[in-house]
């Protein structure tokens, strides 16, 4: 990605930047422009609630039992299922192929493991990242700033400060993998990132419902 | 199968890579100047600093540590930065930009091992966790709503196969060249279809201010009438 200084950040750039995907190369330079550009700081603010308010909808949306894990997982014609009546008769020649092809994919979300990606942002931009119970886990956490090292030793602890985890990582693209097959039961956690000693480099929150 | 005319391919829409503005205000700053200003203790390299950071500095803030304090922090990198610019730890003025960015990630780093350690070291007497109450004053929890029902006038707008991709893209994080390879998107479209959705919540924002600027100015007068 090409960053010119002298130049506004492109809204695609903002938004990389607003859900923690832009590359740490970038980031410097994204992050330098936004403490002088009011411009492109307000884009960042309309970035934030459109982000916070998308997702909060979203959630509703896919809890509500007609639509969870459906249309919104479904690649390609699958999608028609969850479609309004019209549509769906439309295709219900097909429903014979429907059905066959739709129960493992409305089943996959559960079995497969969640993905979780805990940046370390910290207030009203970003809500506190949320788990399911009991489920596998993948959790890809933000390693930028971190100093070096070509290990990390990342831990699980509970409210009590109680050890559930221990593994070790290294970082790559700037994020530092943690897999906990088993998932976890309800409550919230904190995954702690240590570096070569034994200094707290990074806490990460995380609840699991 | 799917229509794709609600994700047009009108050049003049495609706003996501065109930059938001010719030049930033970054290219009309003199750093050697300002530096040598706060250097030579000039109260106005002060003040300029202060009004061409504060506000990012601010913003970055508040992103990453929240409302709490906010002025102190602020407070508290500006007097980081200036003391390090008279003392002559900034040798190349016109990285002033990168410099203030460090000090303000290295404020953010010690807030967070701050609390880190707090919590490590604090134990509490009383029977259970105690946990910050998360929620927001009345006045942010209404606009909170507000702009949720925005949301869902969007959402509800758009066709489920629109929604779908927003969905996937913002809410499940999955990448692009995912959402455009499994629903045969091209990446114009994806980004056209990401670009209105914008739009169309910034416009429904706007309508709703405006309607209820109306309202209030129709209630004014209404009192005002029957005085």
């Amino acid at each position: 990605m090409v960053i010119v200084m002298n130049d506004h950040l492109s809204e695609h750039q903002i938004e990389q930047y607003a859900m923690g995907k832009l590359a740490v190369q970038d980031c410097g330079l994204v992050e330098e422009h936004l403490l002088v550009c009011e411009s492109c700081q307000d884009v960042l603010q309309k970035t934030d609630i459109f982000i916070t308010h998308i997702r909060a909808v979203g959630k509703q949306i896919e809890q509500k039992p007609s639509h969870r894990g459906l249309w919104n997982r479904t690649p390609g014609f699958l999608g028609l299922v969850a479609r309004p009546l019209p549509a769906f008769a439309a295709s219900i020649c097909a429903s014979g192929l429907i059905a066959i092809a739709v129960v493992p994919r409305a089943k996959a979300p559960e079995s497969e493991p969640q993905h979780l990606s805990l940046v370390s942002h910290r207030g009203a931009g970003i809500g506190q990242p949320q788990a399911q119970a009991n489920r596998a886990l993948v959790l890809s956490l933000d390693a930028e700033g971190l100093p070096d090292s070509p290990t990390y030793r990342l831990t699980i602890v509970g409210e009590t400060g109680l050890e559930k985890l221990s593994s070790a990582a290294s970082a790559g693209n700037g994020r530092l993998t943690l897999n906990v097959p088993a998932g976890l039961p309800g409550g919230t956690y904190f995954v702690r990132v240590y570096g070569v000693g034994k200094d707290l480099q990074r806490e990460f929150a995380i609840v699991v419902k | 199968m799917f229509q794709m005319s609600s994700i047009g391919t009108n050049p003049e829409v495609l706003s996501e890579e065109k930059p938001l503005a010719k030049h930033s205000p970054v290219s009309a700053v003199d750093w050697a100047r300002l530096v040598a200003k706060i250097q030579d203790d000039d109260p106005s390299g002060m003040e300029e600093l202060y009004r061409m950071f504060s506000r990012g500095i601010r913003l970055y803030l508040c992103r990453q540590l929240g409302l709490q304090e906010l002025d102190d922090k602020i407070h508290d990198t500006f007097l980081i930065v200036i003391n390090a610019i008279k003392r002559g730890d900034l040798r190349e003025p016109e990285r002033l930009m990168g410099f203030v960015r460090t000090v303000v990630r290295r404020q953010v780093a010690s807030h967070i091992d701050e609390i880190v350690h707090m919590r490590n070291n604090h134990l509490d007497l009383q029977n259970g966790s105690r946990v910050p109450d998360g929620r927001i004053n009345p006045e942010m929890q209404i606009l909170d709503e507000e702009k949720t029902t925005l949301m869902e006038a969007v959402l509800s707008d758009i066709s489920l196969r629109d929604r779908e991709i927003l969905i996937r893209f913002y809410l499940y994080e999955e990448s692009q060249e995912q959402i455009c390879e499994e629903m045969e998107l091209s990446e114009t479209q994806f980004r056209l279809l990401k670009s209105r959705a914008k739009a169309r919540f910034g416009n429904l924002g706007r309508k709703r201010v405006g309607r209820n600027n109306l309202e209030n100015k129709s209630m004014r007068s209404s009192a005002s009438s029957s005085d």
